[in-house]
C-alpha cells in the first residue's frame, strides 16, 4: 500500500506537469488536440491524489510504523477518529491533504466552467496545473508521506499530539484548507481573463462565487481555530495574534475586502485593475501564509517544524509575483474602468473606504507578523510584537469598519441625496446613540466597548429597516410577515445574503467587545477551599483519577454556587499521554448566553503540593460562536440564485444600457 | 411599525448584555497586567502566563517571579526592566518605543495616512474628469441625468 501510494503521488506529479507543459505548447501553438489532452490531465490529477490520500489513510489505520509520517504521529491506541487527523497533523501529510483539496477543486472548477466559459477553461486547466505541480514536487521530492523509516519498524508510533486529540481539529484543518486553497480557482480565472484581456463582465461572477465559497470556509476556519484555542489552549481566550492565526486573517481580510469592491465591478464597471489585484493579493498570502506555518521563520503554537522547505515557497512566492505582475503590466489597458466615481456621498465611497480599512488593517497585520524577522535582520535581535500592537492598531480600524457595515447598504449607487441620508440614518443612528447612552447610565466607562455596542445598535438598527421596509411592501399585498421575509430574501439573495452574515459580523464583533470584561483569578484550591468569581461561588469537592491505554486523567471536582444554590459540578483536569509524555490541561466551560465560566486545573503548586485552579469568567463569548453560524447561514443564502428579480434587474440594466450609451457615458 | 418593535427589541437584547457587563470596569490584576507583556522565553513566544508546554525549563519560575514582583511597591515599568535585565529584551510582548523599534509603532500609521491620501486623490481625481462634461452638458442632459440618477435612486430602494 505504502508504494501504491507514492506511485499515485508521482503519477499525479507527472499529470499536473503535463498538464501545465502540454497545456502551454497547446495554448501557444494553437494545438486544439494537445490542449484537450492537457486538460484532461488536469483532471486526472484529482483520482491519482485522491489514491495517494486514501493509500496513506489505510496505512495509518494499519499502524504501520514503517512509514516514518506514522511513525511519527500515531500510536496503536490512538482511537480511530483521531486518526483522519494524523493526515493533517504533520508537514508531510498535511501538504498532501493541500494537493488533495486542490486536485478536488480544480476537477470541479474544470468541470463545471467547460460550457460556461469556454475561453477560459484551457488557460484555467494550466494555471492549476501549475499550482498543483509546484506542491506535488513538495510531495514526492521533499517531503514524502510515504518515506520509510531506514532500520528497524517501532513497535509503537509516537503518537498524535495531545493538543491536536479533540473533535475540533476533526474539522478545523480541512475547513480552514477548504478556504486557503479555494482561493487559488478565483485567482487562476482572474489570471486568465487578464491574460486572454476579457472584459471584466465575463470572469467576474465565476471570480466571485468561488471567492464567496473560499470565503466561507475561511471565516468557518478562522473560527474553529479560535473555538479550537478556546477549548483547549487554558488561557481563557480564542485569538493571540499568533502569526499563523494571522497568516489566515491576512487572505481573510483581503478576500473580503474583494467581495465588497466586486460588486463595483459588476454594478459599474469601476476598479477592473483594483479587484484584480485584490484577488492576486489575496492568493499570495494564501502561500505566504503557508511559507509562515511550514519554514519555521516565526514560532508559533500552530508552526510545523523548521526546515528547508521554506526556500521552496519562497521560490514559488517569487515566482507567482513576477507572473502576476507581468501579466498585469502587459494587459491593464484591457482594466479600464467603464464609469467614474460622481460622489463621495455613494456606495462606491462606502466600498472605496471599506476597502482602504480592510487593506491598512491587513498591512498592519502583516507589518506586526514580520516584524520580528526584520527585527532580527536589521538589529540581529528578535523582538516579539503582541496583543498590544494589534489590538491598539486593529480596534480602531475595525471599529469604523463596524461604522461601514451600517452606512454602506443605505447609501444609493452613484449618489445619495441629503434627504434619503436624513430619512435613512435619523432612527439607526438615535439608536445607537441611545443605546451608548443608556450603558454609560448603567456604569459603563470603557470608551472603546462603548463606541462597539452603539454602533452594533446601529448597524442592526439599519439591517432590520432594510429588511422591514421590503417586507412591510409585501406583508400589505396580503402576505405574513414571515412568508415576505422569505419572499423578499429570496428575489435578491446576495443582497439579503449580505444583510445577514453583516448580522453573524455583528454578533461576533459583540462577543469581542465582551472581553474588555473578562476576568480572572488563580488560587490553591485544596479540598473545600472556596474561590469567589463574578458571582459564582466556587467549592472544591475532591479529586478523581482515571487512566485508560492512551492516557491517564487526574481531575479536580468543583462545585459551581451561584446566589447561594448550586448551579452545576465541573471538572477541570489535566490528561498525561503515554505514547508522546506529555501532559495537557483539560478546560471545564459552563457556557451561558451572557458569559462563560471558565476552569483551568493548573496542576500542583511545587512547594505545598496542592492543587492550583485558574478560574476565567468570559462574558458574552458565545456570541461569537453563534455569529459564525449565522455568517454561514448568510453566505448559502447569498449563494443561492435570485428568484427572477436579480435576473430581469440585470436584463433590464443591459437593456437601458444599450439604449442610452451616452447617459452612461456622460454620467 | 412592527419593524421598529423588532429593532427595539434586539437594541434590549445588547442593553441586556450590557446591563449584565454594568459596572465591570475593574482593571486587570497587577499580575495578569505585567504578565501580559512578557512573554515566555524558551522559545515558544507565547505570552508567560499562557505558555503551557509540558516541562517548560522557563514558565513556571517566571510566572513565580511575576507574581512576587508584582506585590512589590515598583512601578510596573521598573519591575519590567527587572525582567530585561535577567532575560534580555525578547522577555518584553511588545517592541519598546526606542530606537529601531519605534518603526514598528509608526508603520501602521504611516500606511494609513498614505491610503487616506491615495483614497482622496482617487475621489478628486474623478472629480476633476467629470466636471468638464458637466460644465458642457445642456440643461436637457443635465435633467435626463437627474433623472438616471434619480430612476437610479429610487430603483434601489423600491423592493
Amino acid at each position: 500500500m505504502q508504494i501504491f501510494g507514492a506511485y499515485a503521488l508521482l503519477l499525479a506529479f507527472v499529470l499536473a506537469c503535463y498538464g501545465l507543459v502540454a497545456g502551454l505548447v497547446g495554448l501557444g501553438l494553437q494545438r486544439a488536440r494537445v490542449a484537450a489532452s492537457a486538460q484532461r490531465a488536469s483532471l486526472m490529477v484529482f483520482p491519482a491524489v485522491a489514491a495517494a490520500a486514501v493509500s496513506l489513510l489505510g496505512l495509518i489505520f494499519h499502524n504501520d510504523f514503517s512509514v516514518a509520517y506514522i511513525a511519527e504521529h500515531s500510536n496503536r491506541a490512538l482511537p480511530f477518529y483521531y486518526k483522519f487527523a494524523v493526515l493533517w497533523s504533520g508537514q508531510e501529510g498535511s501538504l498532501l491533504f493541500w494537493s488533495l483539496v486542490l486536485a478536488g477543486y480544480s476537477f470541479i472548477a474544470l468541470l463545471t466552467s467547460g460550457r460556461k466559459h469556454p475561453g477560459l477553461r484551457p488557460l484555467v486547466a494550466v494555471i492549476l496545473s501549475g499550482i498543483q505541480a509546484f506542491f506535488l514536487l513538495l510531495n514526492n521530492f521533499v517531503a514524502s508521506p510515504f518515506s520509510t523509516i531506514p532500520v528497524g519498524t517501532p513497535a509503537d508510533g509516537s503518537g498524535l499530539n495531545p493538543l491536536l486529540q479533540y473533535t475540533q481539529m476533526d474539522i478545523h484543518p480541512p475547513i480552514l484548507y477548504l478556504g486557503y486553497i479555494g482561493f487559488s480557482i478565483p485567482f487562476a480565472f482572474a489570471l486568465a481573463a487578464v491574460i486572454k484581456k476579457m472584459p471584466g463582465d465575463r470572469w467576474i461572477q465565476v471570480t466571485r462565487l468561488w471567492s464567496m465559497v473560499a470565503w466561507a470556509f475561511l471565516t468557518v476556519g478562522i473560527v474553529l481555530g479560535g473555538y479550537w484555542a478556546y477549548k483547549v489552549l487554558g488561557w481563557g481566550g480564542y485569538w493571540a495574534w499568533d502569526p499563523v492565526e494571522n497568516a489566515a486573517f491576512l487572505p481573510w481580510l483581503t478576500g473580503t475586502a474583494f467581495l465588497h469592491s466586486v460588486m463595483m465591478q459588476e454594478k459599474r464597471g469601476m476598479l477592473k485593475v483594483w479587484n484584480v489585484g485584490l484577488i492576486f493579493a489575496t492568493f499570495f498570502l494564501t502561500i505566504f501564509g503557508t511559507f509562515l506555518t511550514r519554514s519555521g521563520v516565526i514560532s508559533s503554537v500552530h508552526a510545523f517544524a523548521q526546515s528547508s522547505i521554506g526556500n521552496y515557497f519562497v521560490a514559488f512566492l517569487f515566482v507567482v509575483a513576477a507572473l502576476c505582475l507581468f501579466v498585469f503590466f502587459l494587459n491593464r489597458k484591457a482594466l479600464k474602468s467603464d464609469n467614474q466615481l460622481e460622489s463621495t456621498v455613494s456606495r462606491e465611497s462606502g466600498f472605496l473606504f471599506n476597502n482602504f480599512v480592510l487593506l491598512v488593517a491587513a498591512f498592519a497585520i502583516l507589518w506586526g507578523t514580520i516584524f520580528p524577522v526584520l527585527s532580527e535582520a536589521i538589529q540581529g535581535e528578535k523582538i516579539t510584537v503582541g496583543r498590544e500592537f494589534f489590538d491598539r492598531i486593529n480596534v480602531p480600524l475595525f471599529l469604523f469598519l463596524l461604522f461601514l457595515t451600517g452606512v454602506g447598504p443605505l447609501l444609493a449607487w452613484r449618489r445619495t441625496s441629503v434627504g434619503s441620508l436624513r430619512r435613512n440614518f435619523l432612527w439607526p443612528a438615535l439608536l445607537g446613540v441611545a443605546t451608548a447612552g443608556t450603558l454609560i447610565g448603567l456604569g459603563m466607562r470603557q470608551p472603546y466597548p462603548l463606541v462597539s455596542f452603539g454602533l452594533s445598535a446601529f448597524v442592526i438598527a439599519t439591517i432590520t429597516m432594510e429588511f422591514g421596509r421590503g417586507a412591510r411592501v409585501l406583508a400589505s399585498h396580503g402576505r405574513s410577515l414571515p412568508a415576505a421575509l422569505l419572499h423578499l430574501t429570496l428575489r435578491n439573495t446576495r443582497r439579503y445574503g449580505g444583510y445577514i452574515i453583516h448580522i453573524g459580523i455583528i454578533l461576533i464583533a459583540i462577543g469581542i467587545t465582551g472581553s474588555a470584561f473578562n476576568k480572572d483569578v488563580e488560587a490553591a484550591m485544596p479540598y473545600q477551599a472556596t474561590m469567589q468569581i463574578g458571582s459564582y461561588k466556587l467549592v472544591s469537592q475532591s479529586y478523581t483519577q482515571d487512566d485508560n491505554p492512551n492516557y491517564s486523567t487526574e481531575a479536580e471536582i468543583i462545585q459551581v454556587q451561584q446566589n447561594g444554590r448550586t448551579v452545576a459540578t465541573m471538572y477541570p483536569s489535566r490528561r498525561f499521554y503515554k505514547a508522546s509524555n506529555q501532559a495537557q490541561s483539560m478546560v471545564a466551560i459552563r457556557s451561558r448566553p451572557l458569559e462563560d465560566l471558565y476552569l483551568v486545573y493548573a496542576g500542583d503548586d511545587p512547594n505545598t503540593h496542592q492543587p492550583i485552579l485558574h478560574a476565567y469568567l468570559n462574558p458574552l463569548i458565545s456570541w461569537i460562536w453563534i455569529g459564525a453560524l449565522v455568517v454561514v447561514f448568510g453566505t448559502l443564502v447569498a449563494l443561492v440564485p435570485s428568484r427572477g428579480a436579480d435576473s430581469s434587474r440585470r436584463q433590464s440594466a443591459a437593456q437601458a444600457q444599450e439604449a442610452a450609451p451616452e447617459v452612461a457615458v456622460a454620467g | 411599525m412592527r419593524a421598529r418593535l423588532r429593532t427595539l427589541a434586539l437594541v434590549g437584547l445588547l442593553l441586556g448584555g450590557g446591563w449584565a457587563l454594568r459596572g465591570d470596569g475593574t482593571q486587570p490584576s497587577r499580575y495578569q497586567r505585567l504578565g501580559e507583556q512578557l512573554i515566555c522565553t524558551c522559545g515558544c513566544t507565547q505570552g508567560a502566563l499562557v505558555c503551557n508546554h509540558v516541562g517548560c525549563p522557563v514558565v513556571t519560575q517566571m510566572q513565580a517571579e511575576i507574581r512576587q514582583r508584582a506585590q512589590s511597591t515598583d512601578s510596573d515599568d521598573l519591575v519590567l526592566q527587572s525582567f530585561v535585565q535577567e532575560y534580555g529584551t525578547q522577555v518584553l510582548a511588545n517592541p519598546t518605543h526606542q530606537g529601531f523599534n519605534q518603526v514598528a509603532w509608526v508603520m501602521p500609521w504611516v500606511a494609513l495616512g498614505l491610503g487616506l491620501l491615495l483614497v482622496l486623490w482617487y475621489v478628486r481625481r474623478w472629480h476633476h474628469r467629470q466636471a468638464a462634461p458637466a460644465v458642457a452638458a445642456d440643461a436637457g442632459v443635465q435633467a435626463l441625468i437627474q433623472r438616471e440618477i434619480q430612476a437610479e435612486i429610487d430603483k434601489e430602494w423600491e423592493v
